[in-house]
């Protein structure tokens, strides 16, 4: 099977969030990613791209925050890679500590729940950082 | 006295604080007791769940409380795998 992507830059501010979150379900659809694993991406998509707008600092403004999505077979599985890079503060989100869950209302603080949701929905983070950008791997693996 | 609030579509980054200023708003006109039907949102992120944790709070301070009313199955395991089923209200 052969690979096959498709990109999108957007501006790391939140007005462009639900461009990025359209861009995916229809890259997807053209990739032939199901909608179960779809909605895994998106779920991670959210938090990243919230991540940046929120954190990433006036650098993240500099240039365009690039998303690529690709799929491929390996083997009897499917994989999709959503690749999410920016010029944002190096923020590397699989070092950040994981907040045990909240056990009443009083304790629950806002924050910390965007690793849960990216380690609970993807299969594979891979982060590193080069030429002055963030570059995040989210990989999510299924059977047809 | 209570208020409904009713999402729909998704609940994300793109548009969480503005939905928290509504439904804080709500709490604030309509008094402390408000329901967030849930039954026409298909997703949620944790930029959602926050607005529902902001809201829950509030309504507490006021000596109220925040209901989560029929979420969908996708809203359901978000709720689950934050813990927030465990300290909001979710009504089926």
């Amino acid at each position: 099977m052969s690979q096959a992507s498709r990109q999108l830059s957007i501006r790391a501010v939140r007005e462009e969030i639900g461009a990025a979150a359209q861009w995916l379900h229809e890259a997807s659809e053209a990739l032939g990613v199901p909608a179960a694993q779809c909605h895994r991406l998106d779920m991670c998509l959210d938090e990243v791209l919230a991540n940046i707008v929120s954190h990433g600092g006036p650098t993240a403004l500099d240039g365009a925050v690039e998303l690529s999505l690709s799929s491929v077979a390996e083997g009897e599985q499917r994989v999709a890679i959503l690749q999410v890079s920016d010029l944002g503060m190096p923020f590397n989100p699989l070092l950040a500590p994981e907040k045990p869950l909240a056990l009443s209302l009083d304790d629950a603080e806002p924050g910390g729940l965007g690793l849960v949701m990216m380690r609970r929905y993807a299969d594979d983070l891979a982060y590193r950082h080069s030429k002055g950008r963030n570059e995040l791997s989210i990989t999510v693996r299924w059977s047809d | 006295m209570s208020a409904t609030y009713s999402p729909a579509g998704r609940l994300d980054g793109s548009n969480a604080a503005a939905a928290e200023s509504e439904l804080l708003g709500l709490l604030s006109e309509q008094g402390a007791a408000v329901t967030v039907d849930l039954s026409k949102l298909d997703y949620v992120s944790s930029a959602g769940l926050r607005v529902f944790l902001s809201a829950a709070k509030a309504a507490k301070a006021k000596g109220g409380k925040l209901t989560l009313l029929s979420p969908k199955p996708a809203v359901m395991e978000v709720l689950q795998i934050s813990g927030f089923d465990r300290i909001l209200d979710i009504q089926s």
